[in-house]
């Protein structure tokens, strides 16, 4: 996402990260994955649960999902173990300028998350709504 | 960055595409508050990644 943090400006998006786990841990993270935007600390849920993020043992811990956590031991990145509750899954949401819910995807699986292709391709959309001129 | 809290006012409990978003406010980790007028300042659309945890 960091990747295309220009293009997804150009098109009129501010990305935000919200995170449930405890705020102490929150400048390890940001200091680990150099994320340039808002962590915001929801560590009541309150707004996983108003987007429809769910609880889920059964998606959470799966084949894949042990799978995942092996690549990307290989590929060098340290895991901290489970910090909080690991059923909890994440997911996307996208807002239009107007307050409106353009998209709303919460995650199946730790690693069900919409590609940067198709987040691009809403905002694109967007920004065509609002001029169609261009 | 907007320190003032802000009621969320009339908007819904649970969000719903094509349904106007749930307000919400929160701690920000660098400092402050931000919420959802913050993200959407400037007439920008916003994109709110959820995230699993930190492991």
């Amino acid at each position: 996402m960091r990747d295309q943090q220009s293009e997804l400006e150009d098109l009129g998006a501010r990305i935000v990260t919200i995170s449930f786990g405890p705020a102490s841990k929150a400048p390890a993270w940001l200091e680990e994955t150099g994320s340039p935007f808002p962590l915001l600390i929801d560590a009541r849920r309150d707004t996983y649960g108003a987007f429809g993020m769910r609880r889920s043992l059964r998606g959470s811990w799966n084949l894949a999902t042990v799978w995942r956590y092996r690549e990307l031991q290989k590929e060098g990145r340290s895991l901290r173990g489970i910090q909080g509750d690991s059923l909890q899954l994440g997911g996307d949401a996208i807002i239009d300028s107007g307050g409106i819910v353009r998209l709303l995807a919460p995650s199946k699986t730790p690693i069900d998350r919409p590609s940067v292709e198709s987040l691009l391709a809403v905002f694109a959309r967007l920004r065509a709504e609002a001029d169609p001129a261009r | 960055m907007n320190n003032t809290p802000r009621s969320p006012g009339n908007s819904p409990q649970i969000a719903a595409e094509g349904q106007r978003s749930p307000a919400f406010e929160l701690p920000e980790a660098r400092g402050g508050v931000y919420g959802l007028a913050d993200a959407l300042a400037g007439g920008s659309h916003a994109l709110l990644v959820f995230l699993r945890h930190y492991g």
